[in-house]
């Protein structure tokens, strides 16, 4: 309801209100004059409403054509971050997390360049590695070396260590 | 009979109607969440020129999205403009449309063949 006191359809509640009036009341000419007003407004919303219903088809047509661009856009958009999630994880093995959570979050930067930093460096060195990864099956070997890389890097990241390079 | 200037909003189209130019221009969207109260400022406004000693008017309509309620306002600004013409006003009416925009060309359409003796011309804009 518009508090303008404007009124979209003012002249067709006029003639709604004039009505019964005329009916009961009026004349043989103010029935004929009605009748013609009448006929003249109706004709004019019949052509108003089929004007309205096309237009309303269209743009329902284009909101489907809309809404199918962009079921497709989702869709493109889900198989990219199936990838992106893939190679994330991919990448998880092979980078510190800080980095490649910074890099995931766009917050790392990747130019090379020079710096300066203060660093602690541990070296390790397993006792008799050599004789026992001779004696072990390069699996039972992998997973022996998983669990202690794995180990040093929770050491590591509990200081807040951000880098790692292992050599051996 | 006085200009009419309201500036657009994300629901509402600019309206320019400038009484020395003769001209009146309705530009942008149109959704308002009042229509009535939003176009009871412009049809009293084309009902004045209709009143008035204005021999001509030229309207430029540049519509992007309309609503079905802004078309009921349409209508009435047309019904308007066509009683000025049958009164002896000269009136020119522009629908602009961008292109490939098959709704909006196809409503200057309708606009065009509801309302022949305006003789309105549509217009790709850009």
């Amino acid at each position: 309801m518009s508090t303008s006191g404007f009124d979209l359809f003012d002249r067709e509640k006029r003639l709604l209100e004039e009505g019964p009036s005329v009916f009961e009341q009026g004349s043989v000419t103010q029935l004929r004059d009605f009748s013609e007003r009448l006929f003249e407004r109706f004709r004019g919303v019949v052509r108003e409403n089929e004007d309205l219903t096309k237009h309303s088809d269209r743009q329902e047509r284009r909101l489907v054509k809309l809404n199918q661009n962009l079921k497709a856009q989702t869709k493109e958009l889900d198989e990219r971050k199936v990838a992106l999630e893939t190679l994330s994880r991919q990448l998880a093995k092979y980078l510190p997390p800080q980095i490649h959570e910074a890099l995931f979050a766009g917050r790392y930067d990747t130019e090379v360049r020079t710096q300066r930093k203060r660093l602690t460096v541990f070296f390790s060195d397993i006792k008799d590695f050599t004789q026992t990864a001779e004696s072990l099956q390069p699996e039972t070997l992998t997973e022996y070396l998983n669990e202690y890389f794995s180990e040093m890097t929770r050491i590591a990241l509990s200081f807040g260590r951000n880098h790692r390079q292992i050599y051996w | 009979m006085n200009d009419l200037i309201i500036e657009s909003t994300d629901r509402t189209p600019a309206i320019r109607f400038i009484r020395h130019t003769l001209s009146f221009e309705i530009e942008g969207e149109s959704y308002p969440e009042d229509v009535a109260a939003f176009y009871g400022q412009v049809i009293p406004a084309i009902e004045q020129w209709q009143q008035s000693e204005a021999t001509s008017l030229k309207v430029c309509i540049n519509l992007i999205y309309i609503n079905s309620s802004s078309m009921k306002a349409l209508y009435r600004i047309f019904d308007v403009l066509d009683q000025g013409r049958a009164s002896g006003k000269q009136v020119s009416v522009i629908w602009g449309y961008v292109e490939d925009d098959d709704v909006m060309q196809e409503l200057g359409e309708d606009f065009r063949d509801r309302f022949p003796e305006l003789a309105v011309e549509l217009k790709v804009t850009d």
